[in-house]
């Protein structure tokens, strides 16, 4: 095969205006792919850095419960250090200012990777002998300064030096509330330890070998308590944070594919414009001798080196967004990342941008190579037969299915997101395609209307499509911003004024009455109980598989309430009452007992911190997640639970000037209690609404700017039959005012339907979500609905007037001469 | 009367980059009574195709003047020029030109909707039904045949009862009989109308049908 540098030169010479736009849909498939390719390696690479670290030691044995004797001795033949943490409440006794704050009790030797370096140079446990070691946030926040004291529960300490960072506790996110650092003899003497007091331990356990980690592991497991005792080795990160960092990146993965299926539709129809504009070339060709081998290579090149440059340049855009965004991504995340571009990212975002241009352009090239010589004298159809439009649209999704399987590392979740994707594409298409047939069909009254509505019936005219891309994109960004209106208007905005503002944690149940009294506002107290399930019907839960998996499927611990009353939040779905005429009874909530699969009437057997339980199942709940209400899974008689073990916890609704003076009086009433203002929790809710809605825009942005180049692409490639149809109404004496009524009642027309369709779309999914899926009402949003309707419509119109505005203007005589 | 159309010295240069300027027109005078047919004639290249664009107002002269029923056109604005041509001016192509996403009746129709007159429709039936083509109403001009093309574009050019004519080669793209009887429609049509028809053409037999032929040859008018 000779390659003809001539003819490749001129042919994308010729194209370069929809060259450049296939190229920038290039460009921003290469972007998604990239920013999330590169943020997953860099993720990765600091959660295996992180992981020694965060997880401070080789292995880690966890429990909030006191360790058992056995574990303790297993323990023990190891080198290993203790650390213990739990919520307080400190005091500053200078200005009476109360910060809720995070205790972490600590033994020599502690940490043991990473280090804690301190604001003077000075070693941490020997900091630690003179006081207290804190968090800058701590004096900030109290207004105080090294030297200062500094009371938690009964004991009055000194701030002894300042902790500038730690190595087993990631920022952001998970750093709501500031670290305090003591001795285990420290702990003691605050007077806070008590049997029922909830606290964090754990035993750090160094090795000589550090690959011994899962063997130590396991044989720490098999003398530790089952359902207390949690054994973990480096090799992992902490359950919760890799469940949390891979949903994070399945979500990403799937707005990334859509970006780039999007951009992909943008690719096959830029290449579709250019290559049937080089029909009379290519038919000239073939009748000079060139063969269809020579054709399909030489626009291949041109494809593939088109898209090699909007590859690397979205390559270079993704590098600098990804160092930008190293403080949002580890705001997201519970891991502090610099994310970088490595070569490895690089280098998958490469075959994976590649392979998916190559799949968007085999129908175009494909086309091309169908092209006859006849083509030369007269129009000649290239319909390919449907089976073969069968095998290239399967091409596409399977590209797609693939790509999303490299990138999730799950074929099931890959099948149900590609299945989705597909739905809603499906959806978008049917609706787009039939309302536009509905008005090509159509002859309306108005001249300008009938001429604009006209235009969409030549085939280059891709109105279908442009409206399908659109549409879609505006339905999936306007579904997020509708979710999280109605996320903010169910759990903040609109909190009924009732709602609790503070709660109160580890009230002793002997306090209660008293606590009350010394509270002096209304408050609701719940006595809570930590239960699991053990059996139904005789048949014990079976434990095995992944333990992290206990609590998603009801296998864990539970909050349980003895009441009579059935909370304001719930609603009964299954039994009369609570508990009928049973004694032994429980009520469930519903989705324990849709993942346990129990019914009214099924025997449990419980376990109640050891103590065994039978009951009942003789209702089933449906719990609210409205103003911040306490949600309880279990519910009992009183009298069945009595004496069992159980903390009690307070919420009240306190005028916000007064929370701080309440919170200080209580940490001297009764230094043992948690009292929690919860306005920072909700803040710190908004925001990552805020940033989840921006996640989503940035990756749709991409799609609805490939939509966009669609729609400016067409319009180009029209600008010919645009042009001549103009000087043929010029001809039958239309003016140029005409000309422009047409081209912006066509554009309108458009846009108005692209964000109608998008708009309904979005809120039918999002009704379906609200209600099935989030458990809140749908949004009051008028104003805001009619802008999204408006905005995109005139901003559609807009675009395509500007793109058209020159054909009006010129004159017919070119378009007229003959030969 | 006054004439339908009067050029005085009209000259047409086109300027060209790298390349010598074209002098299409070279100082033509024409006048065209109301009710005349006129054909203009010469070889290839002599500017016939030229002259025509520019007495229609569809190009501007370089220099001279054109009337048209009493308006000057080469001093007339854009407005006024539509205006014109949607009131007082026909024209007929030899590639047709006729709007590929309308049908023939809409084709035929649009002119005179665009004139806002309310039986625009029945108007263009009417036409199409004299000539023939009352079954192929609904046909896109890709489903049509040269000639049925061709006709559709007379009755387009016909339905504002124009007073002049502009034909620019309208057998050109036909074959012999086709052509015929193309040219017996419109010459049919423009004495029922008294419209006048300015027809450019190179064949000896269809100059031969007019009142009156003008002979060009390099840009001038030599009989």
């Amino acid at each position: 095969m000779n390659w003809h540098p001539h003819f490749f030169w001129r042919e994308t010479r010729a194209g370069a205006y929809q060259l450049a736009l296939f190229a920038i849909c290039v460009f921003l498939a290469s972007l998604a792919l990239s920013v999330v390719s590169g943020w997953r390696h860099s993720v990765d690479n600091a959660m295996a850095e992180e992981t020694k670290k965060g997880a401070g030691g080789d292995v880690v044995a966890f429990s909030t419960e006191p360790f058992s004797e056995d574990l303790v001795k297993a323990a023990e033949q190891f080198e290993h250090i203790r650390t213990t943490e739990m919520f307080t409440v400190a005091l500053a006794p200078k200005n009476d200012r109360t910060l809720f704050s995070k205790l972490k009790a600590v033994e020599v030797g502690y940490p043991y990777f990473g280090e804690v370096p301190l604001r003077s140079g000075r070693d941490l446990h020997q900091a630690l002998k003179d006081g207290l070691v804190v968090e800058e946030r701590v004096l900030e926040r109290l207004e105080m300064e090294v030297g200062e004291q500094l009371k938690i529960g009964n004991h009055v300490f000194t701030i002894s030096d300042v902790a500038l960072s730690e190595p087993d506790r990631p920022l952001g996110m998970w750093g709501v509330s500031p670290r305090i650092f003591t001795s285990f003899e420290g702990l003691d003497a605050t007077g806070l330890l008590r049997p029922d007091s909830y606290l964090e331990r754990r035993i750090h356990i160094r090795l000589q070998d550090s690959s011994k980690a899962s063997e130590v592991a396991e044989q720490l497991r098999q003398v530790g308590v089952p359902d207390q005792e949690r054994i973990e080795t480096w090799e992992r990160p902490p359950v919760n944070m890799e469940r949390y960092v891979e949903n994070f990146f399945t979500f990403l993965d799937m707005m990334a594919v859509l970006a780039v299926a999007l951009g992909g539709l943008g690719m096959r129809s830029t290449l579709s414009a250019w290559l049937r504009s080089r029909t009379q070339t290519v038919a000239i060709t073939r009748t000079l001798g060139a063969d269809q081998k020579f054709v399909l290579f030489h626009y291949s090149g041109i494809v593939l080196a088109t898209a090699l440059l909007g590859f690397l340049l979205g390559l270079g855009a993704a590098g600098y967004t990804l160092i930008a965004s190293g403080e949002y991504l580890s705001q997201m995340l519970p891991v502090q990342v610099t994310p970088r571009l490595s070569v490895g990212a690089s280098f998958e975002s490469a075959f994976l941008c590649l392979a998916v241009s190559l799949a968007f352009a085999s129908w175009p090239l494909y086309q091309a190579g169908q092209i006859r010589p006849a083509a030369v004298l007269r129009q000649v159809e290239t319909r390919a037969s449907r089976g073969t439009q069968f095998v290239f649209g399967s091409l596409l999704v399977v590209s797609l299915f693939a790509l999303l399987y490299f990138m999730v590392a799950d074929l099931g979740k890959a099948f149900w997101i590609t299945l989705s994707l597909s739905v809603v594409a499906l959806i978008s298409a049917a609706l787009s395609y039939l309302v536009v047939k509905h008005l090509k069909r159509r002859k309306p009254r108005s001249l300008v209307l009938r001429t604009a509505l006209g235009s969409w019936r030549a085939p280059e005219a891709r109105t279908e499509l442009v409206v399908f891309i659109l549409s879609m994109c505006l339905a999936v960004l306007y579904t997020a911003v509708i979710c999280e209106q109605a996320l903010r208007q169910s759990w903040i905005d609109a909190m009924p004024p009732e709602s609790p503002n503070l709660i109160l944690l580890d009230i002793q149940p002997h306090q209660m009455a008293a606590f009350r009294d010394d509270v002096e506002y209304e408050l609701e107290m719940y006595e809570n109980m930590r239960v699991r399930v053990l059996e139904i019907n005789g048949q014990p839960l079976d434990r095995s598989g992944k333990r992290e998996y206990w609590q998603r499927d009801g296998r864990g611990k539970m909050d349980a309430l003895p009441t009579l009353e059935i909370p304001v939040n719930d609603e009964l779905l299954e039994g009369d009452t609570l508990y009928g005429e049973v004694e032994e009874a429980v009520s469930v909530r519903k989705d324990i007992a849709e993942r346990l699969g129990v019914a009214v009437g099924d025997r449990l057997t419980l376990g109640l911190q050891g103590v065994p339980l039978e009951a009942t199942v003789t209702s089933i709940r449906r719990s609210s997640r409205k103003g911040f209400k306490p949600r309880f899974e279990l519910l009992f008689p009183p009298q069945l639970v009595e004496g069992a073990p159980r903390t009690v916890f307070a919420t009240a609704r306190i005028p916000e000037g007064d929370i701080g003076a309440l919170q200080t009086r209580l940490a001297k009433l009764y230094p043992g209690v948690v009292s929690m203002d919860l306005s920072l929790t909700i803040k710190l809710i908004a925001e990552r609404l805020v940033q989840m809605v921006g996640l989503v825009s940035y990756f749709l942005w991409s799609g609805i700017a490939a939509g966009i180049l669609i729609l400016v692409s067409a319009t180009w490639s029209a600008r010919q039959r645009r042009s001549r149809e103009s000087a043929y109404y010029k001809v039958m004496g239309a003016d140029v005012a005409f000309l422009n009524r047409v081209i912006w009642t066509e554009n309108l027309v458009l846009g108005f339907l692209t964000s109608g369709v998008g708009l309904s779309l979005a809120l039918l999914s999002s009704a379906i979500l609200c209600r099935w899926q989030l458990d809140v009402p749908f949004p009051q949003m008028g104003e805001q609905l009619l802008w999204m309707f408006v905005l995109p419509g005139f901003g559609v119109a807009l675009l395509g007037w500007a793109v058209s505005r020159k054909v009006v203007r010129a004159r017919p005589a070119p378009y007229l001469r003959e030969g | 009367m006054a004439p339908i159309l009067e050029a005085k010295q009209v000259h047409k240069t086109y300027t060209r980059e790298d390349a010598p300027d074209v002098l299409a027109l070279r100082g033509v005078d024409l006048v065209v009574q109301r009710g005349e047919f006129v054909a203009v004639t010469g070889p290839s290249g002599c500017g016939k195709s030229t002259l025509l664009t520019v007495l229609s107002g569809l190009d501007l002269p370089t220099s001279g003047q054109v009337s048209i029923a009493g308006r000057e056109v080469t001093n007339s604005s854009e407005q006024e020029l539509a205006e014109l041509r949607n009131k007082e001016i026909g024209f007929v192509f030899q590639s047709f030109h006729l709007v590929a996403s309308m049908t023939a009746l809409e084709n035929v129709a649009f002119p005179a909707e665009l004139a806002g007159q309310s039986d625009a429709e029945e108007r263009a039936r009417r036409l199409l039904d004299q000539v023939g083509l009352s079954d192929r109403m609904d046909s896109f001009p890709h489903q049509l045949s040269g000639g049925e093309k061709q006709r559709v574009a007379l009755c387009r050019a016909l339905v504002n009862r124009a007073s002049l004519i502009f034909a620019d080669e309208p057998t050109g793209n036909l074959d012999t009989a086709n052509g015929e009887q193309v040219l017996d429609l419109l010459i049919s049509l423009q004495k029922d109308e008294g419209a006048s028809l300015v027809l450019v053409s190179h064949s000896p037999d269809v100059v031969a049908r007019a009142d009156r032929v003008v002979m060009m040859r390099d840009g001038v008018v030599v009989e």
